[in-house]
Formats: structure tokens, sequence, C-alpha cells
């Protein structure tokens, strides 16, 4: 009798336990169909900008959806879907398969702005260090100049924190130059722990705005968001960002960020305007998707998605010019503004 | 850019705060039980394994699976006609899902709840026995889909009242068979809002989880929260104070607003039971 009753708690375990990985339900059918589908549905529940884009979403998923049946090859479904969210124009939509990465790549093809570093740094620069994210060095007696190039720390925060170290090295400059041209951004944290070295009080920066249901236009509140001074010291003199169309994300935060500080100016191109949080879904067949699933908005809740942020002073290089004229401007700026 | 991960100094923080609840729970329980008559509480300390199996529609609409280390401590007083359970279990884990993806689950379970006598029934060898627990969840995910740092954080918290039905059946002078099962009433709940929270927010439920957690939750019928928890064990008395408990443990959740999120999680542990 006992025997039989641990027997049968023994097999009520292992039927319970067989089963319950259907509580849950299926995973959904990896189809063309299916995946398309699911893309489709979350941009259409999830994406912010479709308002401010005059995109009708419905309209362009009922067009491709024609395109996707039981036959279409993953390679035509590639395409589909790269398409579809081409649509969108945005440096935060990528799709990313085996058979290669979608991404909108319109930022390239505006006038660079940005010669290659090397020259710059022949050209340019005196004393030229380098830490784990920056490059920095002397561009005369009295301007120093910080190039970050991109805000991805690769779980390496502390790259950035080095920018102490690199502040520590040209305390003595009257003014500095932060090159974040060609910079594709990064972590938003990484963003701000570079702009608190350079502003003077805790201040408001950027609102954002999330999707609270699927509901088209059904936002969040303005949620505000603030940076404040930080590091072992702060540099409140004057300071010039030189800016690009390759400028994006991240780095159009800090741009936000620093610009709540009077003594700085931004030279050169308007940014690229891509102005969502994004994250990474996926798809039943492995394919990855990124999505923003938020709007951020300057202090003043203007949004420059699409647009990009213009700067103070719009300076444009010449293409094959072997002069830095983004450069030359803000060192003149600069040498001017010291003198008065 | 990326939301700050829920840290591993938070998810410690979160359960060396449980664990100070169940000892407080346990202390107030047992001092005035103790001295009623020997042999009356129990506590015990399990180590087993987890099958789970979760689905989070604000990450991914696939579901991850895959086994974890458990750790629970149990306590249960016997009285003539009623029953005092405390029960904290928690693990972290590394699940999967089909498209070889990953994510880190961190999961904190602890629930108490206070059965009555019914009936009993086979010459009093089987004792029913039927009462309401409290049970708080605690499940915080890590998504790896992207290599870069765009993945996504993801949460949920439910605290449930739940109707439980206990059931002990004796099979020999000192070995028993239990079959527990809990269903909740109705729930308080904290869920990422229909996106995620906002990097603000994060920071303020990371600094301050309970203060957090009241401010932000809320309430949920069982229309938005749905649940089951049954279990299965097996005590075997092997000294006057010292007993083996194996115990099989069904778990499932599903919160359905703002977004679907459920987990499933099986069990199996041995647990060390002391008899005082």
């Amino acid at each position: 009798m006992k025997k039989c009753l641990i027997a049968a708690l023994f097999l009520t375990s292992l039927f319970l336990c067989s089963c319950s990985e259907n509580i849950l339900g299926p995973d959904p059918a990896n189809t063309p169909e299916s995946n398309f589908e699911i893309l489709a549905s979350d941009f259409q529940n999830v994406y912010p900008f479709f308002e401010k884009k005059g995109i009708n979403w419905d309209s362009l998923t009922y067009v491709y959806r024609k395109e996707v049946n039981s036959k279409t090859t993953e390679k035509e479904l590639y395409g589909v879907i790269s398409n579809l969210i081409s649509n969108l124009k945005d440096g935060h939509v990528r799709l990313d398969s085996p058979l290669g990465q979608f991404h909108y790549e319109e930022y390239f093809r505006y006038s660079h702005n940005f010669p290659d570093f090397s020259m710059i740094q022949a050209n340019y620069l005196k004393d030229t260090k380098a830490s784990l994210k920056f490059v920095y060095g002397r561009l005369n007696d009295q301007i120093g100049y910080i190039y970050i190039p991109v805000f991805e720390s690769n779980q390496n925060e502390e790259g950035f924190k080095q920018i102490d170290n690199v502040l520590k090295t040209l305390k003595d400059m009257k003014a500095i130059v932060i090159d974040i041209r060609d910079n594709y951004g990064g972590e938003l944290e990484n963003a701000k722990t570079v702009a608190s070295r350079f502003i003077g009080s805790r201040n408001l920066y950027v609102y954002s705005r999330w999707k609270i249901s699927s509901k088209k236009g059904d936002f969040s509140d303005f949620s505000p968001e603030y940076i404040e001074p930080a590091g072992e010291s702060v540099f409140r003199k004057p300071v010039v960002i030189l800016s690009n169309r390759r400028c994006y994300s991240s780095a159009e935060h800090f741009i936000f960020a620093m610009k709540t500080s009077s003594n700085v100016t931004v030279i050169g191109d308007t940014t690229g305007g891509v102005m969502g949080i994004p994250v990474y879904r996926e798809l039943p067949n492995g394919w990855k998707y990124m999505l923003p699933r938020s709007m951020q908005y300057d202090k003043n809740k203007v949004c420059y998605e699409g647009k990009g942020i213009p700067p103070d002073i719009t300076v444009s290089n010449s293409d094959n010019s072997m002069r830095d004229l983004i450069l030359e401007k803000a060192i003149d700026f600069l040498t001017r503004k010291i003198s008065l | 850019m990326r939301f700050r991960v829920i840290s591993e100094q938070f998810m410690i923080k979160s359960f060396l705060a449980l664990l100070q609840a169940f000892v407080l729970i346990l202390i107030m329980t047992t001092i005035p039980l103790l001295g009623q008559n020997a042999k009356k509480n129990n506590i015990s300390l399990g180590l087993g394994r987890q099958l789970l199996y979760t689905r989070d529609m604000a990450a991914s609409p696939m579901m991850y699976s895959g086994y974890q280390d458990l750790f629970q401590i149990n306590y249960c007083y016997s009285g003539s006609t009623n029953r005092h359970i405390l029960d904290v279990s928690a693990g972290r884990s590394l699940l999967g899902a089909s498209t070889k993806n990953t994510m880190t689950l961190d999961y904190i379970n602890l629930s108490y709840s206070y059965y009555h006598f019914v009936t009993s029934l086979i010459d009093e060898k089987l004792s029913i026995f039927a009462g309401l627990g409290l049970n708080h969840i605690s499940s915080e995910k890590q998504f790896n889909i992207a290599e870069g740092f765009m993945n996504i954080g993801s949460f949920d918290e439910a605290t449930n009242l739940n109707l439980s039905i206990l059931s002990e059946l004796k099979i020999a002078s000192k070995d028993k068979i239990t079959l527990g099962i809990h269903s909740p009433l109705m729930a308080y709940i904290l869920r990422p809002d229909y996106s995620l929270f906002p990097r603000d927010n994060i920071s303020k439920y990371e600094d301050a989880p309970i203060r957090y957690y009241f401010g932000e939750g809320k309430f949920a019928s069982v229309s938005n929260f749905s649940g089951l928890n049954l279990w299965l064990s097996y005590d075997k008395t092997l000294f006057q104070s010292i007993a083996l408990r194996v115990n099989y443990n069904l778990m499932y959740y599903k919160i359905k607003k703002p977004t679907q999120t459920g987990l499933v999680a099986n069990s199996l542990n041995l647990n060390f039971v002391y008899l005082f």
C-alpha cells in the first residue's frame, strides 16, 4: 500500500511536470506569415513615431503582407520586411538576420563633414593621447581637443570615467573642442557621464514619453530627466561641440545635456535625428529586430526625430578638402571668445 | 542607449529583505506556539532543481525554459486543528528559447498559509484542511537577445491572497504524504508599463523597491492574475527530531496586463527537516 502510494506520487509529479510546458501555450509558428505578422503587429503596438512621421502602418503592412505566403523564402522575407521598415526612416530600426542586416542609411548620403581622423591628428592636433574611449590633445596653447567616437562601452563603463583624467591633462586649456562627429551613440549613461563634467548645476535636459497602450497616440506624460555635475572637477570654460549628420542617438542626448550650459556652442552640421530609446526583440525564426519604444524631447519639449538637432553655427566641409573647415571654425570661434 | 539592468546587489538585497520578513514572521508565529506541545513545529532546509518555463511579451513572444538550482526554507506548525506554513524559495537561472537566445531569471517566492481542519477520512488517516494564504512572487528577467547593450530588462512582482487546501495522509506511524493547493483570489501586482519602465522609475524601484511596489502597484482580480500552486510531499521520519522530505511543487501564474507574462515552475527538492 505504502509503496503504491509513493509510486502514485512519483507518477503524478512526472505527469504534471511533463504537461506543464503547455500551460503558457505554444510558441508562435515559425512560418513566413507568422514572422511577418509578429513584427508588423509589434511595430503597430509599440513604435512611437507613426503620427509624427505621418505614416499609416496599417496601409503599409496591408501592401507588404500580400507579398508573403507560405512559400516565401527567407531571402524574400528579408527583402519584404526590410522594405517595410525602411518606410520608417529611423536609425533605431534594424533587422538582423543570417542573410544580412538592414538599417536605415540615409545619414550616409549627406555630406560627411568629417575628414579621416588621422588627417585631424596630423594637421591640427598636438600631444595626442588616447585612453579607452577618448583621443585627446591640444589644438594650440589655449584650446584642447577631445574626440569621442562612440558612447558604447561594451560593459566597460569605467572607460568613460577616464574623462576625469582627460580633463586633468587639459586643465590649463582656456577652451575645449569636443568632437562627436560620426558618433552613432551607445549607452545613454556614458553620454551623461561625460556631460556631467561640463555643467555647473543640476538641469533638466530631456523629456521622455512612453507608449502606455497599443492605442494610437496613447503616451505617458512628459517624464523629465536631469543631468547634474559629477567627477573630480568640472570644466566651466567655453566648449564647442562638433556635430554632423552621422551623429545620433545618445550623441544627440549628449548635445541636449551639454546645451543646458550657457558656455557650450554646437558647430557643424545638423545631427541625424534619432530620438527614441531602442530595444531588440526577436522573431520565431531567430531573426532580431530593433525598434524604439519611447520619444525623447529637448528641454523645450521639441522632438527632433527625423529632423536632427541644428547646430548653433552651421559649417560644411568640402568632402574633397584636406582641411577640416568645421574644426577651423571652432578654433576661430573659441579664440575670439577667449580673447574677449 | 540602455536601461540600467536590475542589479545583482538589488537581488541580494531583496532576498535578504524577504528572508528577514520570513524570520520575523517565523518568530512571531513560533513563540506563542512553543511550549504547547513538543514536536509540533518543524523547520526544513531544502535544495533542489527547478524546471522553469516563462514568457514575457514585454520582451519576446517566445517561451524560455531551463533548469534552476533552488534553495528553500520551510517552517510548519502542526496544531491539532490547524496548520501554519511559511515557505521561502529563491534561485537564479539562465533560460533559453528555440531562437537560441537566452535570458537570466531571478526568482523569489515567499508564502504564508493558515489552514483549519475540516474533516478526516479513511479511519482518520486522511486529514483535510482549508484556509487562506498570502504569497509573494518576484521575478526579474534580463534578456540577451542582442549582442550589444539594447537588451530588455523586465520584471514583475505579485502578492496574492489565495484559497488554500491541504490534505495529509498518514501512511505509517511517522510517515505522511501531503497534497496542497493554492489558488489566487486576488492580487496586488507590479508590472512594467506597456513598453518598459521609464529609466527614472527603474532607479526608484532599485533604490526603494518596497516603497515603489506599494506606490506603483495595482490590484488585480483573477481576470488579470491567475495561477495555481500545487505541491506533493513525502515525509519520512528518520529519528526523533529529524525527517527527510521529498517535495514536488508545480507553480504557475499569468499576468495579462499591461503586457502578458507568465511563469511555470516545477521543482523537486530534498529537504532536511528538524522537528521540535
